[in-house]
């Protein structure tokens, strides 16, 4: 291997297209609130989409960890085995790119369906009942791990590294715009291309939603290999999995799925149907395949806890500031140790999970939240971390740990209230 | 044409015509020579001076040591259970057994790990062959197992080098292992004449 991987490595991690993306998708989400509101339908649940954003930022973190290993051994593949030369200069590469990598993201997405140890990677990316543009920030911390396989025969014909990041870049900012309700079927559009009434179908848990419209980009894969529906008008779609999440944590989102997993293989008597829990479809039982009745998918409550306005504000300005940590984490990564990007994406993990205690109301979860926001922030304004810091950063901290300590102590106090005035609560 | 070249394209039509035909009941066994079919051509074209492509050959061929020998190998031992029989799970184990070898063979750098998953599969193949008296499979892993070992040992005979053993013994045994597997499945019966 001679130093050319390293120096096209060495370029890839450099590039953090996410630093500008992420604020359009922002931007967007807060385009699509307002125009709900202005057609008078409600498409954001507050502490949904809170969670969205969280388990996203959570997902970008790992990736930008682990998107060097799945890069390194593609680009390794393309020095070693790669079949043709192309040049880059030729709209032929980037067009043959194109079309490679959206037939491969259709299998890689169809296996992360039908498999069940990928879809307990990918089931996090369903576990919203809604779906709106925060939907499509909702994704795995795992996917990493396994996805890049679907892709080495991209490098075993030769397709360079910088081409295919390019590409697998564009695939997800085109994918980010098809999870919306707001935009209605587009006719002959709908036929050739991934949209928001295709997409609507695959994040539904009806039974006519179950595992189709896999595609990415181009829809044409899943009318080629039978797993095409169309929205129906008369069929309202239920969003969300048939084994529903109900949790506000983003690490329980990620992991759920496969703690039920190897709990059943541990339980399964058999070496074959402990197997069969890991690489069979999901549901799957020794007596067979779990087929989802007619109805069931109305029939569950959708999830929801209860919220306060003070702890609504809170949810805001923590979702604020971890959005600025997490920029901040964009911009010096590539000065960073592993080490240090590990403690970082742990502290974004960490604030996902408090956050998310805090909406589901569970005990002492206010408590552990002022404990946290008293420690991040008292350790930058103390100048403890990220040292030397700038007067103006530790400023900054002092203010938001005092103005977070306030407003968790003013949803406390509601909390309080609320409880008083539970009917029975005096005696 | 050379017998390089020659020989290739009989590998590659004995691998064709099983997978086509006797092992198209058997995902494990169809896939498995697909793949050694894949690597034929490619040596086929490369030989031939038609289409030369030495790495992807090359490759293609490793796979063809680690994941269609395995596969093969797995349709022996297995021939009732879903990794055999069911396509999905086919593709499963081909696609770890492949995703292995770029782990270790391509990218790792290690050598051997191809050889070692090839020799280990023809000699699973004749062991269970071998216990369940099933005296085709049995033909197919040793007629494999000795194109591995005389390719590894450098053997060469009068026009003929290492490779070219190699591609008739594995000929040789992807035949006998769908004689065996045409054995194994049971006839359609015909709908008797009225």
């Amino acid at each position: 291997m001679d130093g050319r991987v390293f120096h096209q490595l060495e370029r890839i991690r450099r590039m953090s297209p996410l630093l500008y993306a992420v604020p359009v998708f922002l931007g967007l989400i807060f385009v699509e609130l307002l125009a709900a509101k202005w057609m008078g339908r409600t498409v954001y649940r507050f502490h949904d989409a809170i969670t969205s954003i969280n388990i996203g930022l959570m997902s970008e973190c790992v990736r930008s960890l682990l998107k060097l290993m799945s890069v390194f051994v593609y680009a390794v593949v393309v020095e070693k085995v790669g079949a043709f030369t192309w040049d880059l200069a030729s709209p032929w590469v980037w067009i043959v790119a194109f079309f490679m990598y959206d037939f491969f993201y259709y299998w890689a997405h169809r296996a992360g369906h039908e498999i069940n140890f990928l879809w307990a990677a990918h089931v996090v990316h369903h576990s919203s009942e809604e779906f709106n543009l925060s939907t499509a920030l909702r994704q795995s911390s795992t996917n990493q791990v396994f996805y890049w396989v679907f892709y080495l025969p991209m490098a075993i014909v030769g397709i360079p590294v910088s081409v295919f990041v390019l590409v697998a870049l564009a695939s997800a900012l085109y994918q980010f715009w098809v999870h919306t309700r707001l935009i209605p079927k587009l006719g002959w559009i709908d036929l050739v291309f991934s949209t928001p009434s295709n997409h609507r179908c695959h994040h539904g848990r009806n039974p006519y939603c179950i595992d189709v419209n896999y595609g990415a980009t181009l829809i044409i894969w899943d009318r080629l290999f039978g797993t095409y529906v169309a929205e129906r008008d008369d069929e309202p779609v239920v969003y969300g999995t048939l084994a529903p999440l109900q949790s506000w944590n983003p690490v329980w989102a990620n992991f759920k799925n496969y703690v039920g997993m190897v709990r059943d293989a541990w339980q399964a008597p058999r070496a074959g149907d402990k197997l069969m829990h890991v690489f069979a479809g999901p549901g799957w039982t020794a007596s067979g395949p779990a087929v989802p009745e007619q109805g069931l998918a109305n029939r569950y409550a959708v999830f929801e806890t209860p919220s306060s306005t003070w702890q609504r504000v809170y949810g805001v300005v923590a979702t604020v500031v971890v959005f600025a940590l997490f920029m901040h984490l964009l911009m010096v990564a590539p000065g960073l140790s592993v080490a240090a990007r590990i403690g970082y994406g742990l502290l974004i993990a960490l604030n996902g999970i408090t956050i998310g205690r805090l909406f589901a109301g569970q005990a002492h979860a206010i408590e552990w939240e002022a404990l946290r926001v008293a420690l991040v922030f008292g350790a930058l304004a103390a100048g403890l971390w990220f040292t030397p810091v700038h007067a103006t950063v530790q400023a900054v901290a002092a203010f938001g740990m005092v103005l977070s300590l306030v407003l968790l102590a003013r949803a406390r106090g509601e909390r309080g209230d609320a409880v008083a005035a539970l009917p029975g609560a005096r005696a | 044409m050379n017998w390089q070249a020659g020989l290739d394209g009989l590998l590659m039509l004995v691998a064709l015509w099983a997978a086509l035909g006797p092992a198209r009941a058997m995902p494990a066994g169809q896939l498995g020579c697909l793949v050694l079919a894949a690597a034929a051509l490619l040596g086929t074209l490369r030989f031939s001076g038609l289409l030369p492509l030495p790495q992807l050959h090359m490759f293609v061929s490793a796979l063809g040591a680690c994941v269609a020998m395995p596969l093969l190998a797995a349709a022996v031992l297995w021939p009732q259970r879903p990794v055999a029989r069911m396509a999905r799970f086919t593709w499963v184990l081909a696609v770890v057994l492949a995703v292995l070898y770029v782990l270790v063979g391509v990218v790792g750098g290690i050598k051997w790990w191809s050889a070692v998953w090839a020799v280990m599969s023809a000699l699973a193949i004749i062991g269970a062959a071998l216990v369940r008296r099933q005296w085709l499979a049995v033909a197919a892993g040793s007629s494999m197992l000795a194109a591995f070992v005389l390719f590894a040992s450098q053997v060469s005979w009068a026009d003929w080098r290492p490779g070219e053993f190699l591609h008739l013994g594995l000929a040789i045994g992807v035949w006998f292992f769908a004689r065996w597997l045409a054995a194994l499945e049971p006839r359609p019966s015909r709908p008797a004449a009225s």
